[in-house]
């Protein structure tokens, strides 16, 4: 038997590096400014001020197929103290964030303030709200959510953000470039799909 | 677990005991990656439009399965330590409550053994995480002890009845 659990340990390890090649070969480069044009990512936004030269920065978009004042309510109301983040909750509930994304436009979170505190997760971290400009930007520290006007029934949604600054430990470079990226992409690009069906939604 | 010698040394006991704990992780971990995986992109096919899915399926699923690895291998050299721990102790429990060998009785003495062992990890785990350890909410449940509980539990049943076995065949030689 212990044959058996051998082999199986060495087969899900190759599993392991083949997912290693192909993630840092094709997906890590594709996933960090994920739909956004060269334009895009080298457009100055609101919040760039706040970001410190030396950080890894990604910057993402989507097309939503919704004039801007459709897609702003659902910014507005970000957070797990507000609305939810629009992403994978049950993902956000394995590690007890306790997330509810609120199906309907609720008016107690419509006019989000500098200084305002968004929850990630109950027990978990927060940011303060830096800057807003309704149906335009919402930034949470350097984390960026941006909407241009593509015609009167479309918008592209770009988001940047920055995570990690470049010198960092070894640990924490095996943090973030081992768990903290790809989860963060994940739960950022279901957040813009989340947005999108929402403001696309009659 | 441990093959068909005759000679068990506490060494080879407690490797094996590190390789079922490794393998029981990874066996756990692709379950959950091919969980996740599934509902994400069941959600994704659902929001994208035909043209713009195949990318994000592909970039999601990959990157789902790039953080479960490294978060798998990560929780593979704990539990390496806690196997080789675990089988140590299912042996010195064995020799100590079933010195008969009865069949029966050490499938019993294993499970016991076994929950003995995960109070022990759970109240561990407690004072190192306090509030942030909580049972709350279903998912959480689920995820983070429910089901690594049965597995480990079940690992060890497995585990004590075999090396029940070893221990019986090397006594009557």
């Amino acid at each position: 038997m212990i044959y058996q659990v051998k082999r199986f340990i060495k087969y899900t390890f190759i599993f392991y590096i083949l997912i290693a090649a192909v993630y840092w070969a094709f997906i890590r480069p594709q996933h960090i400014n994920w739909g956004a044009r060269a334009d895009e990512m080298k457009m100055k936004l609101p919040g760039d001020d706040l970001i410190s030269a030396n950080r890894i920065v990604s910057t993402r978009a989507i097309s939503i197929n919704a004039a801007k004042e459709k897609v702003w309510p659902w910014i507005a109301q970000t957070g797990q103290n507000r609305g939810g983040f629009n992403s994978y909750y049950w993902l956000e509930n394995l590690f007890a964030a306790k997330m509810v994304n609120e199906n309907s436009i609720q008016a107690s979170w419509q006019n989000p303030q500098p200084g305002d505190t968004v929850y990630y997760g109950q027990q978990e971290g927060y940011a303060i709200v830096s800057l807003v400009k309704p149906h335009q930007y919402y930034v949470l520290g350097g984390w960026t959510f941006y909407l241009q006007a593509m015609d009167t029934a479309a918008t592209r949604l770009i988001v940047r953000y920055p995570s990690m600054e470049v010198k960092q430990s070894g640990f924490m470079k095996l943090y973030y470039y081992g768990l903290f990226e790809s989860l963060h992409f994940i739960m950022e690009s279901g957040m813009m799909m989340g947005i999108k069906q929402q403001a696309e939604k009659k | 677990m441990a093959g068909t010698t005759l000679n068990i040394s506490n060494r080879s006991l407690a490797y094996n005991g590190a390789v079922t704990a490794v393998a029981a992780v990874f066996a756990y971990s692709l379950a959950i990656m091919l969980y996740v995986i599934i509902r994400s992109s069941v959600t994704i096919y659902n929001l994208m439009p035909a043209g713009e899915r195949s990318g994000i399926l592909l970039l999601n699923g990959f990157s789902v399965a790039w953080a479960v690895a490294v978060f798998s291998l990560a929780m593979a050299l704990f539990s390496s330590a806690g196997g080789a721990v675990a089988a140590l102790i299912l042996k010195k429990s064995l020799e100590l409550f079933n010195p008969r060998f009865n069949n029966t009785k050490a499938v019993v003495i294993s499970a016991v053994t076994s929950m003995a062992l995960l109070s022990l990890i759970y109240v561990l785990f407690y004072s190192l995480l306090k509030a942030w350890m909580t049972f709350n909410y279903m998912e959480t449940f689920v995820f983070w002890f429910l089901c690594p509980a049965v597995i480990f539990l079940s690992a060890c049943v497995i585990t004590g009845n075999k090396l029940n076995r070893i221990l019986k065949a090397i006594a009557c030689n």
